[in-house]
C-alpha cells in the first residue's frame, strides 16, 4: 500500500508474493489492478477528444460522439437506438443499460472486436442515460473505438501516451510482459500470485496464468503501488501534467455522469461515477476512487482532491481487505474520532456472509415454486443421456452437458456442464448440475473451490414433441429477472457416444438413482 | 533553540503544522521524515490481523 500527501509519498510491503515461495510482497511487486484499468481507458479516451489537430484522423471525436461512428457495424445492438446513440461518455459512465454479460467475454477470447460484435446477441436491462450499469463489455467498445480511431493497439497506446510520460515504469497490460519485468534482475520489480482461499480445506489456490481473462480496457493493467500513486497524482496535481492528460480531461473523468446509488454508507449523499472513476463525499470532502477485482487480487484508489492526499492498497487474495485498509489510513489522515469511525471489519464480514448466503439459499431464490424438502419431485422428462450434447448461444461461448463417469470418490456424479472448447476459464461454469424438479436445474458459477463469490443460475430445458431436447434456457445474465435474462441455447448436437462403450452401464445406473 | 521556535511562531501565524512544514522540506522523492503513516504500531497491527483473519498471504 501506499500514500501520496502533496508532494510526499510513503510506501510498504507486507505479506508475500506467493505462498509457496514466501517472496516478499515490496512497493515494488505487480498486482493486476483490475477494474482501475477503466480509469486508464477513459485517460486514453481523452485523448482522442482534446489532443488532436487537423491532421489526425480522430479530430472529430467529442465526448458525445456515438461508438457506432467510430467503429461502424461491429457496434450493433438489440436496440437501435442504443446503437446509433451510445457515445463515448456512456460508455465510459455505465450508463447504456446494457449489463454487464460477463459470460460472453471472461472466459478465454481476446480479441475486443470479436467480443464487440457479439454485444448484438445480449439483451438490455434499462434504457440508455437511465440508470446505472455496470457493464465492462462497454470498455472493449472503447477500447475498439481507440484503437479503431488511431491504428495504434490499446495496450501500445497505454505505454505511449500514460505510462511512459508519467514515468510509469512499473506498468504493463499482460501477464509475459509483467513476468519479463519480474525476472529482469535491473528493476526492482516482483510478481504477486493471485490466491483464492478454500473456506473448506482452508488452503490457497493459485488461479493458473492462462486462466485470467485478457484486458479489454475493462481491465488488465498490472501495475505496482508504486507506480500508482504516480497515476493518482496527475488528479491530485492536474495542471502539472497538461502534456499527458489535459486538466480538462480530469474534470471530465471527475465529473458526476449518473448517479449510482442514493445512499451507500460511508459516503454522505449520493454516490455518483464519473468516466473511469466512483465519485462521492467523506466527512465533506468530495471522494475520487475506484476498485478492482481479478483472478485472485484486488486493489483499491482513493483520493481527496481538495487535501491532495490519495492511497492505494493492492493484494493477491479475494476479501476486500483492500478497503478497510484504505478507510483505516483514510480515517487516520481525517483524524476521525473513533466513535465516528465505520466498523469497515464488521462490513466486511458482513458483506462476505451475505455473498455466502445468497449462493447458500440459491434453490429457494431462483426457484421460489419448487418442491420444498420431503415433497415429491418430478424427475426429468427424458433420460439423462438425452441431455447430453452441445448448445450454442452466438452471444456466449457453446456449453456442453454430460454425465460423466460414477466412480467410488464421486458415487452420485450427475449431469455437469462445462465451457466447450475454452482450455481454461477464470469464471468457471464446469461442474455438477443440481437437479431441482422436472426440467428445471441448477448451475454454479464459481470463481474458484469454495468462494464466497460463486453465484447460482437458472437451467431449464426444453423438450419437443418428439422427445428430444431442442435446447436449453440458461440464466446467463443475472442482473435480468424473469424470461428476458434467460438466453436461449440451441442444441446443436448429441454427444458421440459410440466411442464411450462403457457409458450406457453408468448412464442405467444414473437412471437408477433419479 | 531559537531558530526552532521561531519557525513553531512562524508556522503557527500561517496556521499550518509541522506537518506542513514536512512537506515542504521533502519534495520530489520518498519521505524519510520520522512521520510515517504506513509504518506506525498502529497500521502494522491492523494489517497483519487483517491479513490473519481474512485470509491474505
Amino acid at each position: 500500500m501506499a500514500i501520496i500527501h502533496g508532494n510526499e509519498t510513503w510506501e510498504a510491503g507486507f505479506g508475500v508474493t506467493d505462498n509457496t515461495t514466501q517472496e516478499p510482497v515490496t512497493p515494488h511487486t505487480l498486482f493486476y489492478t483490475g477494474s482501475t484499468t477503466k480509469s486508464f481507458a477513459a485517460a486514453l479516451a481523452s485523448k482522442l477528444v482534446y489532443s488532436r489537430d487537423n491532421e489526425d484522423a480522430h479530430k472529430d471525436i467529442e465526448w458525445s460522439t456515438p461508438l457506432r461512428d467510430i467503429i461502424g457495424e461491429d457496434f450493433l445492438l438489440q436496440d437501435s437506438y442504443a446503437t446509433s446513440h451510445i457515445s463515448l461518455e456512456d460508455a465510459l459512465s455505465h450508463r447504456t443499460g446494457l449489463p454487464r454479460h460477463d459470460m460472453s467475454w471472461i472466459n478465454g477470447d481476446a480479441n475486443v472486436k470479436g467480443m464487440v460484435r457479439r454485444m448484438r446477441y445480449l439483451p438490455f436491462h434499462n434504457e440508455i442515460r437511465t440508470t446505472y450499469e455496470y457493464c465492462n463489455l462497454m470498455f472493449a467498445a472503447v477500447a475498439h473505438a481507440i484503437e479503431t480511431a488511431t491504428g495504434e493497439m490499446f495496450d501500445h497506446l497505454l505505454h505511449v501516451w500514460i505510462f511512459e510520460p508519467l514515468g510509469m515504469h512499473e506498468s504493463v497490460y499482460s501477464i509475459p510482459d509483467a513476468q519479463a519485468m519480474a525476472a529482469d534482475p535491473s528493476n526492482e520489480a516482483n510478481l504477486a500470485r493471485g490466491h483464492l482461499y478454500d473456506q473448506v480445506t482452508g488452503e490457497y489456490v493459485q488461479p493458473a496464468w492462462d486462466s485470467i481473462p485478457p484486458g479489454i480496457g475493462a481491465g488488465g493493467v498490472i501495475s505496482t503501488v508504486h507506480d500508482y500513486l504516480k497515476w493518482i497524482r496527475v488528479f491530485l496535481h492536474p495542471g502539472e501534467h497538461s502534456a499527458t492528460i489535459f486538466k480538462a480531461a480530469i474534470d471530465d473523468m471527475t465529473f458526476p455522469h449518473i448517479p449510482v446509488s442514493k445512499d451507500s454508507p460511508p459516503f454522505k449523499g449520493a454516490m455518483t461515477y464519473g468516466l473511469g472513476l466512483e465519485l462521492a463525499t467523506y466527512r465533506n470532502y468530495n471522494v475520487v476512487l475506484h476498485d478492482g477485482a481479478l483472478a485472485g487480487y484486488m486493489c483499491g484508489m482513493l483520493w481527496l482532491p481538495e487535501r491532495e492526499w490519495g492511497v492505494v492498497a493492492m493484494h493477491n487474495s479475494y476479501n476486500f481487505t483492500h478497503n478497510v485498509l484504505i478507510w483505516h489510513l483514510l480515517d487516520n489522515f481525517l483524524e476521525t474520532p473513533e466513535a465516528e469511525r465505520i466498523d469497515f471489519v464488521g462490513w466486511t464480514q458482513d458483506l462476505l456472509a451475505k455473498l455466502a448466503k445468497r449462493t447458500n439459499t440459491a434453490r429457494e431464490r431462483l426457484y421460489p415454486d419448487a418442491p420444498k424438502t420431503g415433497e415429491e419431485v418430478v424427475a426429468p422428462s427424458l433420460d439423462l443421456e438425452a441431455y447430453e450434447g452441445l448448445y450454442q448461444h452466438p452471444g456466449y461461448h457453446n456449453l456442453t452437458i454430460s454425465v460423466p463417469a460414477r466412480t467410488e470418490a464421486d458415487p452420485e456424479a450427475s449431469v455437469t456442464l462445462d465451457i466447450a472448447g475454452a482450455a481454461r476459464s477464470y469464471l468457471d461454469l464446469s461442474g455438477r448440475m443440481d437437479h431441482v424438479n422436472a426440467d428445471n436445474w441448477m448451475f454454479r458459477c464459481s470463481m474458484g473451490p469454495h468462494q464466497p463469490f460463486d453465484d447460482m443460475g437458472k437451467i431449464q430445458f426444453v423438450v419437443g414433441k418428439g422427445d428430444e431436447v431442442l435446447g436449453m434456457r440458461f440464466q446467463a445474465e443475472p442482473a435480468i429477472d424473469g424470461e428476458k435474462g434467460m438466453a436461449w441455447f440451441e442444441k446443436i448436437a448429441r454427444r458421440d457416444r459410440r466411442l464411450s462403450s462403457s457409458s450406457r452401464k453408468r448412464l442405467l445406473l444414473l437412471r437408477a438413482i433419479l | 533553540m531559537l531558530a526552532s521556535l521561531l519557525i513553531l511562531l512562524s508556522l503557527a501565524a500561517a496556521g499550518k503544522t509541522w506537518q506542513d512544514l514536512s512537506q515542504q522540506i521533502f519534495k520530489n522523492g520518498v519521505n524519510d521524515s520520522a512521520y510515517d503513516p504506513l509504518h506506525s504500531a498502529d497500521v502494522e497491527a491492523f494489517v497483519q490481523q487483517l491479513m490473519h483473519d481474512f485470509h491474505t498471504p
